[in-house]
């Protein structure tokens, strides 16, 4: 077999997952109809929203899996505008509000409404989707999103009050983060990964964006922090 | 879903097509609109014949939904400017959330937008001015608005003024173009090339920053550059047709045949359901096909000319009521027969379209299409015949003329012409140096290729009447009395009519002398 007939094999799993996105998509139309359907006290008993969050969170990991793909062929593109970060973390607390009052967690947003900022809306969601998922693992009774500007930057920060991130993670590089997949626990910290690689492109005159991890904050859990220029 | 939200009248459109008529009497406050709507039109074709028919306002939403990730689907619907973009899977609490946000900002805009709607644009110049005033999230917008109504009422000063300003806080795209295009208002071409390259370099992916760019190169006679940036923006979005066409026939100013077939191809491909699918296309493309494998009887030749009989095929079904086009179909077709030396089937097609045409009252189109074809048919004199004919019959009309001065200079395949230019260019080159024997030689490689070009006779001409001067050579004369019989069928209205009456004088007194 010469070299050019062997399949490129990234390039199959990133075509394998588009097929599965959209697929993935209908049937999440699909469960949220039925689910509409159903009567109210077999929804409660039955806990229906679970069905769609796993399933959104499966939906997430593939796009982030596409976004990597892309990332490293070089064809993901920020598409940078203005946007109020109030709006959206308002959009992302109305999102998950049905699971977290199933789960008895509070949300609540902590942000100027009229505070604007520019970066790519999806990829952003993105990243504040996954956060959010993973804080609500992990905390106990509450969560709490806050934005503001500080010294030139946008910083969104999800506070927890569960037992914060394991030091090991909190050391990590993004290198070692993907290169520690662990299949036992399940976390593969895909999402922190992400993270680093997409807030990184954010990019305005000489400084760039990140995220950072670190524990204590306003509930003595973990804290989330993005900070875009 | 949606009345559970507060809309009270609401209707459900299942195509474009069904959603098109209902705007057509009416409009609504809010449009939602998946990106893929089955066959026939999509989302952003549906969202192109709105806006270009004006059937959305600025107080309007037009708001797109879409799955698609495709970068090409992206942008080619950014470009169309829906007020929102919401990418599935969405939730209905999210849909809510969205909607609200667009509708209220819609609201607290709209005193705005009312007056852009109705053009009073320095009304809502002082609106938007009041607004920044009272500091609230719409500071933004405010700017923006502002700095295109300073645009569109040409005051470029203060469209500046706003993109400086916000510019020296932060490189945002809209108003990095905005300052492109108060350059180009200014006439400051090679600033406002400056201005867009750098967006470009910013972030390639802001699409309109190609087509100003392209303009402006235009703007300073730099064809291929323009065509080369049209090129890079149909790679990035290939579906934007107007583009594709203004691409296609750049392309062919330049004689690059397969730059203009490529696009034209796009034409016809993205064009398909849209309200640009017309028959010119086809016929474009046809063209371009034709010339394209004229001469070429390869394997590849004969696929290009296959598909040039494909395209005009698929022409006369679709627009089979558009007598001209089916006409200039015919035509063409001949000519790829001819081009594949075929001269029977380009015969056939030829009495094909003879029978539908009256050659004493032909339209511009069909005239030109149909002298064409006869010159590739070596019916010379009758082609000649025809374009004289149409040269005083729309003697007023430049853009004819021009064509019809064209196709009488140089009725030979574009691949001759592109030779004769070659030999022409140098001869000029070898003229600026006084080489003049060189010139001569020069102009005489051309005239083998293109041998009724009225300019290029004339350049030897001019070259033999100075260089006589010198050398006395009786040779030289009847070269120039050649050229001078070549082109005697030129009519009045062509641009070297003037110089051709002038250079005989001078001829006819050289031969005078030497006698």
């Amino acid at each position: 077999m010469t070299d050019e007939l062997k399949p490129d094999f990234s390039m199959v799993i990133a075509s394998a997952v588009h097929d599965m996105k959209n697929s993935l998509s209908m049937l999440l139309q699909s469960v949220e109809q039925m689910c509409e359907e159903l009567p109210d006290d077999w929804k409660q008993t039955h806990n229906t929203t679970t069905v769609q969050y796993e399933a959104e969170r499966v939906n997430s990991y593939l796009v982030q899996l596409l976004g990597l793909y892309r990332l490293q062929n070089k064809l993901l593109s920020l598409y940078v505008d203005e946007y109020f970060p109030n709006d959206i973390l308002e959009e992302q607390v109305a999102h998950y509000q049905s699971m977290f009052q199933d789960k008895e967690i509070k949300l609540s947003i902590s942000c100027d409404p009229n505070l604007a900022w520019y970066f790519d809306r999806e990829i952003i969601i993105g990243v504040l989707n996954n956060a959010l998922n993973n804080a609500s693992r992990y905390t106990k009774t509450q969560i709490e999103i806050s934005a503001e500007s500080e010294n030139g930057y946008l910083k969104i920060e999800i506070h927890d009050d569960g037992d914060g991130y394991p030091s090991a993670l909190l050391e990590a590089t993004p290198g070692d983060i993907i290169n520690s997949i662990n299949f036992q626990t399940g976390s593969t910290s895909l999402g922190i990964y992400f993270a680093t690689m997409v807030t990184k492109l954010h990019k305005q005159a000489d400084r760039q964006g990140s995220i950072k991890l670190s524990n204590g904050g306003k509930f003595g859990g973990g804290v989330f922090t993005i900070f875009l220029p | 879903m949606l009345s559970s939200f507060g809309a009270l009248d609401i209707e459900m459109a299942s195509s474009a097509e069904a959603a098109y008529e209902k705007c057509k009497y009416q409009f609504y406050d809010i449009i939602l609109c998946d990106y893929n709507l089955g066959d026939g039109k999509n989302g952003q074709q549906f969202l192109e014949e709105l806006k270009v028919n004006k059937r959305l306002k600025h107080t309007h939403l037009f708001i797109m939904i879409t799955a698609e990730t495709a970068k090409e689907v992206v942008l080619g619907t950014r470009e169309y400017e829906p007020d929102g973009y919401i990418a599935k899977p969405l939730t209905r609490p999210v849909l809510e959330q969205r909607l609200n946000q667009l509708i209220r900002q819609q609201k607290d805009l709209k005193h705005i937008n009312k007056e852009i709607d109705l053009k009073n644009y320095s009304k809502a110049i002082s609106l938007c001015h009041n607004l920044i005033e009272e500091n609230t999230r719409y500071k933004s917008w405010c700017f923006q608005t502002l700095g295109k109504l300073y645009l569109d009422i040409g005051d470029s000063i203060n469209a500046v003024k706003i993109y400086q300003n916000v510019l020296a806080a932060r490189e945002i795209p809209w108003a990095m173009l905005g300052m492109g295009l108060a350059l180009e208002q200014e006439q400051k071409y090679e600033q406002a090339v400056e201005s867009f390259e750098s967006t470009l370099q910013f972030n390639p992916n802001i699409i309109e920053a190609y087509d100003y760019l392209s303009r402006c190169h235009l703007k300073l006679g730099r064809k291929k550059e323009a065509q080369k940036t049209l090129q890079d923006a149909v790679r990035l979005s290939p579906r934007m047709i107007p583009r594709q066409e203004k691409l296609g026939n750049l392309s062919q100013k330049n004689n690059d045949i397969q730059a203009a077939t490529n696009a034209y191809r796009h034409v016809v491909e993205y064009g398909v359901n849209s309200i640009h699918d017309k028959a010119d296309n086809y016929l474009n493309l046809g063209r371009c096909l034709s010339d394209w494998s004229e001469g070429d009887q390869s394997d590849s030749g004969k696929l290009i000319a296959n598909e040039a009989v494909d395209v005009l095929a698929s022409l006369s079904t679709k627009f089979s009521d558009d007598e001209d086009a089916c006409l200039n179909a015919t035509l063409i077709e001949a000519r790829v027969h001819i081009g594949q030396d075929n001269k029977e089937a380009a015969e056939e097609k030829l009495y094909q379209a003879e029978c539908f045409i009256e050659e004493e009252d032909l339209s511009a189109e069909v005239g030109l299409e149909f002298s064409k074809t006869l010159y590739s048919l070596g019916q010379h004199d009758r082609a000649e015949k025809i374009l004289i004919g149409l040269a005083n019959k729309f003697e007023d009309e430049s853009d004819i003329i021009s064509k019809v001065q064209e196709l009488l200079d140089e009725p030979e395949s574009l691949k001759e012409r592109k030779k004769a230019q070659e030999f022409n260019k140098s001869g000029i080159t070898a003229f600026e140096k006084d080489d003049l024997s060189e010139a001569i030689k020069a102009f005489e490689a051309a005239l083998e290729h293109t041998p009724k070009h009225a300019a290029l006779n004339l350049n030897i001409i001019q070259v033999i009447t100075k260089f006589y001067k010198k050398s006395q050579d009786p040779k030289l004369l009847i070269i120039a009395n050649e050229s001078l019989e070549r082109i005697q069928h030129i009519p009045k209205q062509h641009n070297q009519f003037k110089r051709m009456e002038h250079l005989k004088k001078v001829i006819n007194k050289l031969s005078a002398k030497k006698v």
